[in-house]
């Protein structure tokens, strides 16, 4: 157990670091575009870039400055830092010293909703307009893959709250 | 519940406050509150053995079976 704590404790860090990557990541790009700051390049053949903030260098490239290319760039990115945020919680879970907790089910249940549901919904809607070849058909499949066993899990923690609850009433 | 839990009885008998046996049995007056409304789910041996103990009586003087 002492083994899992650890691994969650790192994971969780990692995963949290990595969300607000991709979250001021994809609010940099909204700002940049929307305000047209000077973090904003437009560049041949209707290509754009944004740069690293106060500086000229690139940071993000798009292939087309059009308003569905960037609201793509900017739900997948966003999308990312979502699905971090939530699979931190999910490590934070399985820090704690009590596992079997409402809360923890309630991550798990977050985790998964955004697997199976709102995961391919925005991927099918993406690959409708998209001008790029993402692979959005695989990534919906290791999306849903992970779903599953957040899934499972969840129902493993319910099972385990309520033996936990009998538990506490064993004096 | 067909089984009832009579340490309010033995404790009136013996003149003890349910904050003293809860500190013996080391367990909280919450839980022991849980034990005494009979919310509880099953009673340990370690603890019947304490209450046993502490109360100077017999399981039956604690646990009694009520038909419904």
């Amino acid at each position: 157990m002492k083994l899992v704590r650890l691994i969650s404790i790192v994971a969780f860090y990692l995963t949290r670091i990595l969300s607000a990557g991709y979250i001021l990541t994809a609010l940099h790009l909204l700002v940049s575009v929307v305000f047209n700051l000077s973090t904003f390049k437009l560049l041949e053949n209707g290509r754009f870039a944004i740069c690293y903030p106060f500086t000229s260098k690139y940071f993000l490239l798009g292939s087309s400055y059009t308003v569905a290319y960037i609201a793509e760039m900017t739900l997948l990115i966003a999308f990312y830092g979502a699905f971090f945020w939530l699979l931190s919680n999910v490590f934070k879970t399985f820090r704690q010293k009590k596992l079997f907790t409402t809360q923890g089910i309630h991550n798990l249940k977050l985790f998964y909703i955004t697997n199976l549901i709102i995961c391919p919904v925005l991927f099918i809607i993406l690959s409708l307009y998209s001008k790029e070849d993402y692979p959005y058909m695989v990534m919906s499949i290791a999306h849903a893959i992970m779903g599953i066993f957040a899934l499972f899990i969840a129902a493993i923690f319910q099972q385990g709250v309520s033996l936990q609850n009998d538990q506490d009433l064993i004096i | 519940m067909p089984i009832v839990v009579n340490v309010d009885v033995m404790l009136a008998k013996r003149k003890m406050q349910s904050k003293e046996l809860a500190e013996r049995l080391g367990i909280t007056p919450a839980n022991l509150s849980i034990l005494k409304t009979g919310k509880a789910k099953g009673i340990r041996f370690d603890t019947l053995e304490a209450i046993c103990n502490i109360l100077n009586c017999q399981p039956g003087d604690v646990l009694e079976y009520v038909e419904e």
